[in-house]
């Protein structure tokens, strides 16, 4: 190519390298066009065809998330809605969400489901939806100000913190010392299952709570934390992995110490992993949250808020929990609860 | 990268081959502004997505496009200051998270129960940058005195920071002035703007003078270009490089304060991975991670790729997954050619 170059003049060389520089630009953007078909992840049913609602969830990697996609998906379908689910796949952060929430305002979707990653730096990117009239709802976590929501829908996390509480004191027969393996504290979702968790510890006079511990999201960091904590604490009896990676660390932890089977580990949320750690007796209980429930829940909301039936629309609701344990893990109505680590836009259940 | 003998003239670093007596015209166009071809780069891949979804040249559109930043604008002028002086800052957003963190402690502490204070305000921009610049003066003198590479430097106290940061603050602080929210988030001219925006646009031009005319400029490539001629041409090296990396630590605090008032709370969370892209916008934008090299006009576009590609994937209806393939693209696509440009006028 140099060689080529070289024996033309100048202004030939200029006008070879912007045609080939525009020959990658109009490639990337066929690549990326291409991938839009191939990746994005929207449908189109037809029925209702001019109504489309944007779901964005927490991070799109998570099995958490992509149950509620699916229980969406599934609604959309059924509704006859077009579901487009955008997020970041890397983190769970205000800065990474607040750009796609911003970018998404652009298209004027009919309605906005989403998941905001933090109580408060979400409150202005989605209250400019609502200025320009399109309904919010939100799932799973929520705002501090909540009043221009049109729904809030979550699973009871208080209640998921105790339901925790009372399967440790169930399996450590009332005595022993406990702990939170906890991610990073400040979502509303975190708070409300420590607080439910502790308040319901308290019901146990045998039992001591210690420390919380904090893994920042990392399955590595609670499975090293897990083994510190054991060592330091002989008498300690369980812990409560407080979500899906501080539960697959805590499990992994007891595992590396030997304690499997004296140390009991709770994990929450139900996904892939979680259950057959659960099943390999390396978990010892899971509280599993309603997902799918919470995704079509807030997709039927949108429709409703959409279509003017607002007397069908809960202002709030709290989804109820499920614990899993070795005695009904097998059992075919526990198994609705299972999350799903793949994407079924056809809003078929694998 | 340049001969020695012309580090005294950096504007010239670039072709040390040609001179203007051999060139001809088009040839000298080509040196000038050959470099800026990430004008052009970023005027396609506007047009691109524009046509693929015209709500990108919508108020809402630019609004997105804006916000996506802001946040990284001033981490990318420092970097590109460092990046010309031939070093490298991995802790920029380090610097940011913790300049964040320390600026929201001392303004819920100096708040107490009142919800706004317009002293409190201007004090929590005051710590931002000071904490911001004393971390680049830490990295500066470990560099310059310890004679550490950058490198190594700046990638220890990215992770000390990033520590520190959960030291002062596990969780997100919200008492924060109500007047500095309202600067962060009242929008401005019509709607068109923000004023972290505005600061962060206000940077770039200052910065760029500053880059382009001021003798600090000068000596910020002739360092870059051969630290030794540098030195022997009576510039300390040194102390040049401490007040490079000032800036830079400086520049992250502004950040860290424009990104706390826009989202209402210092959170530890900030600035976790923000040196990926304020690099990627460096090398976009045409400097040479070898020093002697890169403009801020080019960081600019290069910033403003990344917050282009980042929103049109969105409304073209793309999984984030494809941003990173495309950010990667860029960074490949901004280098080959600019090499290849190089080659060509050096002939």
């Amino acid at each position: 190519m140099y060689k080529v170059l070289r024996d033309r003049p100048i202004i030939g060389r200029l006008i070879i390298t912007v045609s080939v520089l525009t020959m990658a630009v109009g490639m990337t953007a066929f690549a990326v066009s291409g991938g839009a078909s191939a990746a994005a992840r929207s449908t189109n049913h037809g029925k209702s065809g001019s109504i489309t609602i944007a779901l964005i969830p927490g991070i799109t990697s998570d099995p958490f998330y992509i149950t509620m996609e699916n229980g969406a998906y599934a609604e959309a379908k059924l509704l006859g809605v077009n579901l487009v689910v955008l997020g970041s796949s890397t983190a769970f952060s205000p800065e990474t969400q607040i750009p796609i929430v911003n970018a998404e305002f652009a298209r004027k979707p009919s309605a906005l489901v989403i998941a905001p990653t933090d109580a408060v730096a979400l409150y202005a990117p989605m209250q400019r939806y609502s200025k320009a009239h399109i309904p919010v709802i939100s799932v799973d976590t929520t705002l501090a100000n909540t009043s221009f929501l049109t729904s809030r829908i979550t699973s009871g996390n208080t209640n998921g913190g105790e339901l925790a509480a009372d399967t440790l004191a169930l399996l450590c027969h009332d005595k022993g010392d406990v702990l939170i393996m906890s991610t990073n504290a400040g979502s509303s979702t975190v708070d409300d299952r420590m607080t439910g968790f502790t308040a319901e510890m308290k019901k146990y006079p045998g039992m001591k709570q210690l420390a919380t511990e904090f893994d920042n999201d990392s399955p590595t960091q609670a499975s090293t934390l897990t083994q510190s904590a054991i060592l330091a604490n002989p008498t300690l009896c369980g812990i409560f992995g407080l979500n899906s990676a501080s539960g697959a660390g805590v499990g992994a932890g007891i595992q590396a110490a030997g304690k499997k089977g004296s140390v009991f580990a709770v994990g929450y949320d139900a996904e892939p992993a979680e259950v057959a750690s659960l099943k390999g007796g390396v978990l010892s209980g899971l509280i599993a949250q309603s997902p799918a429930l919470e995704g079509a829940l807030g997709v039927e909301y949108a429709y409703d808020a959409v279509t003017g039936q607002t007397s069908l629309i809960k202002k709030s609701v709290s989804l109820n929990n499920h614990s899993i344990n070795s005695t009904n893990v097998n059992q075919k109505s526990t198994q609705v609860f299972f999350y799903s680590a793949t994407v079924h836009t056809d809003g078929v259940k694998a | 990268m340049a001969s020695d003998a012309m580090v005294t003239a950096p504007q010239d670093t670039e072709t040390p081959q040609v001179t203007a007596d051999e060139a001809t015209p088009s040839v000298r166009f080509l040196e000038k502004y050959g470099s800026l071809w990430t004008v052009v780069v970023l005027a396609a891949v506007v047009i691109v997505f524009g046509i693929l979804s015209p709500a990108l040249f919508t108020q809402a559109g630019w609004g997105a496009v804006s916000k996506a930043t802001y946040e990284y604008l001033p981490l990318a002028i420092g970097e590109t200051f460092v990046i010309i002086t031939g070093g490298i800052d991995l802790s920029v957003g380090a610097i940011l998270g913790f300049s964040c963190v320390v600026a929201g402690y001392a303004m819920e502490h100096l708040l107490g129960n009142a919800t706004g204070s317009m002293f409190v305000t201007v004090v929590g921009f005051a710590v931002g940058i000071a904490v911001g610049a004393a971390c680049g003066v830490v990295n500066g003198i470990a560099i310059t005195k310890l004679r550490l590479p950058p490198f190594i430097v700046t990638l220890a106290t990215l992770y000390a920071l990033g520590g520190a940061t959960y030291i002062v603050s596990e969780e997100p602080i919200y008492q924060i002035p109500h007047q500095l929210v309202t600067f962060g988030q009242q929008e401005l001219l019509g709607g068109w703007f923000i004023a972290p925006v505005l600061v962060a646009l206000a940077c770039i031009v200052v910065f760029g003078i500053f880059l382009s005319r001021s003798s600090f400029g000068l000596r910020t490539y002739a360092i870059g270009s051969n630290p030794i001629t540098a030195e022997r041409a009576g510039i300390n090296v040194s102390r040049h490089l401490i007040w490079v990396y000032t800036l830079s630590g400086a520049l992250a605090g502004i950040a860290g304060i424009l990104v706390t008032s826009n989202f209402a709370q210092a959170s530890p969370l900030f600035g976790n991975n923000d040196e990926l892209p304020a690099i990627a916008a460096v090398v976009i934008g045409g400097a040479s991670l070898f020093g002697g090299r890169g403009n801020l006009l080019g960081t600019l576009c290069g910033t403003f790729l990344i917050a282009v590609l980042t929103v049109g994937l969105v409304l073209v209806q793309v999984t984030s997954f494809w941003q990173e393939v495309a950010i990667g693209g860029a960074i490949v696509l901004a280098v080959t050619v600019d090499q290849f440009l190089r080659k060509m006028s050096q002939r």
